[in-house]
């Protein structure tokens, strides 16, 4: 169990989409792990520079929501303006928002190799639980 | 779970709980073993408990685990007193297939398919992170919210006679500018006329079998004709748009105490502010897709064109039929004896009219509306018609495709090892990817087999076989 605990993430079995777990020993550990699977599942973050500071913040009115609401933040980052993220730090949480800083580049087709093309995070059976004072969730990607 | 049998290609679970209609679906007894497999059963389950659905919630013999609906899932809402779920539209609004055929042979093909396949792939945007060369400013989205794929078609990318033979004739009313967020005119501007990844494709087949001969005459379907199949969406237009509503839902149903067994199945009435807001933006999506499939299939005509250095008069090509297969339509149907306006979520299932109906395109109103049920790489895709029975059990529906048996990480570790490509190639179907993994996760072995799936519709009755397409060039994302 401790040996789980430590993991960030793992990958789960699912038909058709990809579906992660995902641990954190607080939730701000929950959200900065989920958010590391999900560019994982983007790029290889091996190759992503740190040179673009991009400030975050999301509001809703549950864990769950803020959550899904974080990811699909990254993913439209990721979409609209062209990014790909090496790290995330998350620097605010409150009962109703989360704030943070993602840190990356401008996507570059002569060094990074776009894994997946996800189209959202999903609230399929979304729920955080609260194990021995840990955090873990399983989330459903839709590709 | 309990499951009763009503026929051997149909089966009911029986209303439990909070379930407001029983679940039926749609499966042989043996494929029905392998659907238990998964969770798309108790979502057929979740789905019958939406507010307004009507007779039953159904799953096509395609059905597998989606996210809220199952994928290959059919939901009827009373319209004046129902629910609309963007979920049960899918993220990817009006994802769908267009068949196109040419008047050139497989004799004539296959010495430059290789070259064919190559030029496809140049020409069509793939996989994830590329931008197309059309660039849509507001004034464009603003004519694609009145005009649907005619915008494309009036820009000189497409005939009139493509319009006449897409389901709706390419347009959507009702699209609203305003309804539609920033966030996704931004993150759909360059995507239109891209092709995208995952089970995304674009296939040269040739009409491989012949079923139902007056029908494939009707639809211009010749044995040992070329035709190019394309399966595509909405892009990341449609996704935001599902994903900014499903936010605005959570929080209506929240407000109006509505609960539900899975988040996902997020919804509102379909009176309400949030549930016509939601149509309004939902249309804008669906006209974009049809206008990124016009698009691709100009560019796979101008592929062709140029690699067997011929026009428009001897390539001959004809759109036969462009079938929506994410979509929410309102439509007429009877419950029990007096007829009910519905808005019939089809998540990963094809609208399947009858000949006679109004809203079949006038050129098949005799014969009945095409179905396109693509299959895996390898094994071919299928051409049928709709039935009076569809229309009468399923709300005018049947599948949309072979339905994946195995998860994309099972089939990245049966393909490991193995050079996919070459096996394809040995069976005569040249393929180009953009990602290294889609090959692997979208191997034949992923996905049932689309003639069993087939049979099951066709012995049903909800469906009935045409033709058969065999695969000899791939292009995915």
């Amino acid at each position: 169990m401790l040996e789980l605990m430590a993991m960030k993430y793992e990958f789960l079995d699912h038909t058709a989409d990809v579906c992660i777990r995902v641990f954190g020993a607080s939730f701000s550990e929950l959200l900065s792990n989920a958010a590391d699977a999900l560019m994982d599942l983007i790029v290889d973050r091996e190759t992503v520079k740190l040179s673009e500071e991009i400030p975050f913040e999301v509001n809703g009115e549950t864990r769950e929501e803020l959550l899904v609401k974080m990811l699909g933040e990254i993913l439209y980052l990721h979409q609209a303006d062209k990014l790909v993220f090496k790290d995330i730090e998350i620097r605010n949480v409150a009962r109703n928002r989360v704030a943070g800083i993602l840190y990356g580049e401008v996507f570059d087709s002569t060094r990074h190799e776009l894994q997946l093309d996800i189209k959202a995070a999903t609230y399929h059976n979304l729920n955080i639980e609260k194990v021995n004072d840990k955090f873990k969730v399983d989330i459903v990607f839709d590709i | 779970m309990r499951i009763e049998k009503i026929h051997d290609n149909l089966w009911e679970i029986p209303k439990t709980g909070g379930m407001r209609v029983p679940g039926r679906v749609y499966a042989n007894e043996r494929m029905l073993e392998r659907i238990k497999d998964d969770k798309a059963l108790d979502q057929v389950v979740n789905v019958a408990h939406l507010p307004g659905i009507q007779k039953y919630s159904i799953a096509m013999p395609d059905v597998h685990w989606g996210y809220g609906f199952p994928i290959g899932g059919i939901a009827a809402m009373d319209a004046q007193d129902g629910v609309i779920s963007p979920g049960g539209v899918g993220y990817d609004i009006n994802c769908g297939v267009r068949l196109m055929s040419t008047e050139l042979t497989e004799k004539v093909v296959r010495p430059k398919l290789k070259e064919l396949v190559s030029e496809l792939f140049d020409r069509v945007p793939c996989g994830a992170g590329v931008s197309g060369s059309v660039k849509l400013t507001k004034e464009d989205y603003r004519e694609i919210i009145r005009k649907g794929a005619k915008w494309a078609v009036e820009r000189g990318w497409g005939v009139p006679d493509d319009l006449s033979k897409i389901e709706d004739y390419g347009f959507l009313p009702g699209g609203d500018f305003d309804a539609v967020s920033k966030r996704a005119f931004k993150r759909g501007h360059d995507q239109v006329g891209t092709l995208g990844s995952g089970n995304h494709f674009i296939e040269v087949d040739v009409v491989d079998e012949i079923y139902d001969p007056v029908v494939a005459e009707a639809f211009g379907l010749h044995l040992g004709y070329v035709c190019v199949l394309i399966h595509c969406g909405s892009r990341g237009f449609g996704h935001q748009i599902c994903t900014d509503y499903i936010d605005r839902m959570i929080s209506y149903m929240r407000r109006e105490k509505l609960d539900l067994p899975d988040k996902q199945l997020a919804c509102a009435h379909i009176k309400s502010v949030e549930g016509q807001e939601y149509l309004s933006a939902f249309a804008v999506a669906v006209n974009y897709a049809w206008t990124n499939r016009q698009l691709i299939m100009n560019s796979a005509r101008e592929a062709l064109y140029k690699v067997f250095d011929i026009g428009p008069r001897e390539l001959g090509s004809k759109l036969v039929y462009d079938v929506s297969h994410n979509i929410a339509k309102f439509e007429d149907h009877r419950i029990n004896s007096s007829i009910k306006k519905l808005c019939v979520h089809r998540k990963g299932a094809t609208r399947a009219f009858p000949k006679g109906h109004e809203l079949i395109p006038e050129v098949y109103r005799d014969v009945g509306q095409p179905v396109f049920i693509p299959g895996d790489m390898g094994r071919g895709s299928y051409v049928l018609v709709g039935t009076e029975t569809a229309f009468e059990d399923t709300f005018g529906t049947c599948c949309h495709g072979a339905g994946r048996v195995l998860s994309r990480r099972k089939a990245l570790k049966a393909g490991s090892g193995r050079n996919l490509i070459s096996e394809l190639a040995e069976k005569g179907v040249i393929v180009i990817a953009k990602g290294k993994r889609t090959v692997a996760e979208e191997m034949p072995e992923a996905y049932k087999d689309a003639g069993e799936v087939c049979s099951v519709v066709h012995n049903a009755g909800i469906a009935r076989k045409v033709a058969k397409l065999r695969p000899i060039g791939v292009i995915k994302g």
